[in-house]
Order: structure tokens, then sequence, then C-alpha cells
């Protein structure tokens, strides 16, 4: 292994870093949104929505997200065309996004969706003998109690996403994969353990800190638990 | 939308010759990644000092970092790795040449081991003490202890994780395409390449992967549920 070299690639791979925690944090909050919609509307049996939402879990969670990409990549132009939006509108970015959103939702769903069930009851009355609204027992007793709930799968499901942004380079995004990879057709085929290895540090080291925040609010919150 | 339906099903059908090599692959490396990962069980639970925090880091490595990198730094160090052990057989290869199917297997049967130690621990530590106490206050010895009640509330623990596994290994075997196996996503390239209708491949490989995975699971769910019984 030549170290050298990896210290020399590091901030080559590294100026993509930007890029990966972009498409991250924007795929995490549209997610977590659509997630815990999702989430209520299930749990509220809501006539057509419940089956559509069924049947779109089943399909996510037996498809690799790798299909999700190519198909939205390959799909997302054909798709909007009919609404009038050219396909030179649609860059990699995009239709990144949207299948890594496509792909979590179902996910944060499902990992949201126990812990509102496991919501006992006699919450909801308790807050509704003293008089709040079903917003202001959402807001002050509900949400309090699941977020802590929540959190330990939560940060996995974000772990994973992290994971599925490196699949982005297959349909030609330059993250930091894929600024891995052009460094490999740059060197001619040698050293290409070295820049694969400094990705992986480079990876390794983002999940171990979305671990170390996730858990830094399971600490500051769970104190609602009790 | 502009979707040929008529290719997307001739598609699903050379995609499915693929199926049966991809199940083949995934029984391979939960077998494997059984095997091992009892070995790695056995290991952590002697709690040896230096080796424990070894595990530890290497698990915490394993998790953190995506499969992909996993099998792009496999695909470039193997070929190195194997040379002095193939050479003791009078063998070479190039490095460009070394077989897909090693690569892959190397690898997630590695990855699947790690997974599986801790599947294995937490079915062993699923089991109540009382319920051993209760075995030798009739008399068991310990082969009849582990035969009747060890055994068969571990597996009836560990069977369900087993089987999600064998889906997620499913899966994941669709990042094989990239160095090179042909599994039901390679597969479904190919078949892009020859009738230049990408969306369409990808659509007939999203829905195999949904047949098959869906089908697999309705199965799981039910072999999972008998297996309540003895919980």
């Amino acid at each position: 292994m030549d170290i050298g070299f990896m210290i020399d690639i590091f901030p080559v791979i590294l100026s993509k870093l930007p890029v990966t925690l972009y498409i991250f944090t924007v795929t995490a909050v549209i997610s977590l949104v659509l997630g815990v919609l999702m989430a209520f509307v299930e749990l509220k049996r809501v006539p057509v929505l419940k089956q559509i939402f069924d049947i779109y879990s089943s399909f996510v969670r037996s498809t690799p997200g790798i299909v999700h990409i190519f198909i939205v990549y390959y799909g997302l132009p054909v798709f909007l065309a009919p609404f009038g939006i050219s396909p030179s509108a649609i860059d990699r970015l995009t239709s990144s996004i949207v299948a890594l959103v496509f792909y979590t939702v179902a996910f944060i769903s499902a990992v949201i969706k126990p812990s509102i069930k496991a919501m006992p009851q006699s919450q909801f009355d308790a807050a509704a003998s003293v008089g709040m609204t079903r917003w202001q027992s959402l807001r002050r007793i509900i949400i309090p109690q699941l977020v802590p709930m929540t959190l330990p799968s939560l940060t996995n499901a974000m772990v994973d996403l992290l994971m599925d942004t490196s699949l982005l380079f297959t349909i030609g995004l330059t993250d930091l994969m894929g600024q891995a990879n052009i460094l490999v057709s740059n060197t001619l085929g040698i050293n290409q353990v070295e820049i694969f290895v400094t990705v992986a540090l480079i990876y390794w080291a983002l999940s171990s800190m979305i671990t170390a925040v996730m858990r830094f609010f399971e600490k500051r919150l769970a104190h609602y638990l009790r | 939308m502009i979707i040929d339906w008529k290719i997307v099903i001739e598609t699903m059908g050379i995609i499915s010759t693929a199926v049966p090599r991809t199940l083949l692959y995934a029984v391979t490396i939960l077998f494997f990644g059984i095997l091992l990962g009892a070995v790695l069980a056995w290991i952590e639970d002697k709690k040896i000092p230096v080796v424990q925090q070894i595990i530890n880091v290497i698990r915490s490595y394993i998790r953190g970092v995506p499969l992909i990198v996993h099998l792009f730094i496999m695909r470039y160090a193997m070929p190195g790795i194997a040379a002095p052990f193939l050479a003791v057989f009078g063998l070479t290869r190039e490095p460009g040449q070394f077989p897909a199917v090693v690569i892959v297997l190397t690898t997630y049967i590695a990855l699947e081991a790690v997974i599986e130690a801790q599947n294995i621990r937490s079915a062993l530590y699923s089991i109540d003490s009382s319920q051993i106490d209760a075995g030798k206050s009739i008399g068991m010895s310990n082969t009849q202890l582990t035969k009747r009640v060890i055994v068969p509330q571990a597996l009836a623990y560990a069977v369900p994780l087993f089987l999600n596994a064998f889906l997620k290994i499913i899966k994941a075997l669709s990042l094989a395409f990239t160095v090179g196996l042909v599994e039901i996503l390679a597969q479904a390239q190919v078949a892009a390449a020859l009738s230049f209708s990408y969306l369409e491949a990808y659509i007939a490989a999203a829905l195999i992967y949904w047949i098959l995975c869906g089908f697999l699971s309705v199965i799981f769910g039910r072999v999972s549920k008998k297996l309540q019984y003895y919980n």
C-alpha cells in the first residue's frame, strides 16, 4: 500500500464531498417529511391511498436501490415529457435525488409506523382529558415521545441512505465514488486499491459521524421517554 | 408515456434465465456466511481482550462503508493477494482475468459472516436462563438440553433473521454487475444493450426482483410464523 499516494489523492476525492453531502441532506429532509406523512396516512387507513402505499412499499422493499436509480435516470425524462418539461431540464443531480427519495421514504415510513402504533391510547386520552386539541396533544405529548423512540432505527435508515449515495456514480454523477473512478482511469490502472481504500475511509468517517450525531440527539431527548 | 410493454415482457423472459444462478449465489453466500459467522460468534463469545477490540473495529468498518466500495477494493486487491497462493499450484492469472464470481463470493461471504455472527449471538442470548434451569430440573443431560431446548429455540429465533438476510443478499447481488458477474441486473443490461431500450430493461429487472423477493418473503413469513411455536 502506497500511503504517500493516498495522502496525495485524499484532497482530490474530498473535493467532491459537498456533492455527496448535498444529495444526502436534501434526500434525508424530503424523505423524512414524506415518510412521516405516509406513516400517518397508512395508520389512518385512508381508503385508496393505503392500497397504493402498500403496493409502493412492497415494490421498494423487494427491489435493489440501484434499479430505482437506473429507472428514474432513464424514466424521469420520458415521464415528464408530456408535462412539457424538456429532458435537458433534468440533470443527474435531480434524478439522483428523486430516485433516492422514492427509495428512502418507504423505509422511513416503515420505521416510524411501529412507534406511532406503540404509543398507548391513554396518552391521547390523557391529553384530551385536560382539554388539549388534537394538534396540541400531537405537538406537546405525542411527538416529544415519538422522536426519541424512532431515533435508533432512523439512524440505520440514514446510514443506509449514505450507502445508497455511493451508487450514483453508475449514472455518471461525480460524487466521492465518481471522483474515485475518474482517478482510476487517470492513473491508468495502478494504485486502484489505494484509491478505494481512501474512499472507504471517508465513508467510514461519514457514517460514524451520522451515528454520533444521532446518538447525541438520542441522549438529549431521552428524558421525554421517562 | 412511451414504454414499450412488449419489450418489457420479452426482456423479463431473458432476465428470468439468470434467476436460478442468482439464487445459487445467494444460497452459497448465506450458507458460508452462517458457517463463518458461527465461528466468529464463538470467538467473540470468549471475549479475548485484544481480539475483541479488533473485531469491533472491523465490524464498524464493514458497516460504515458502502458495499460497492468493499467490492471495488476486493476487485483490485484480490488478484494481487491471490497470486502467491496460485503460484504454489503453478498457476498464473492476469489481474484482468481474475474470475468475477470468486471476487463477489469472497466479498459477500466475508461481509455476511460479520452480520450473521451478530444474529447467532443474539439468538443464543435470546434463550432465557430459566429454560436451561427447567431442563436441568427434570434431569436432562447437557446433550439433551442442547438438542431439545437450546437448539430449537435458538433456531426459531435465528431462522427468520437468516431468511431476511437471504432476501438482502439477492438485492445486494445487483451490485455484482460492476465487477462483471452476470446475475439478474447484469442480464438486464445485456438485454438492454441488444435492444437499445434501457428503461424497459430496468423496469423488467425491477419486476423480476419484485416477483422473486415478494414471493419469497410471503413464504418466509409463513415459515417464521410456524417457528413462533417454539418460542
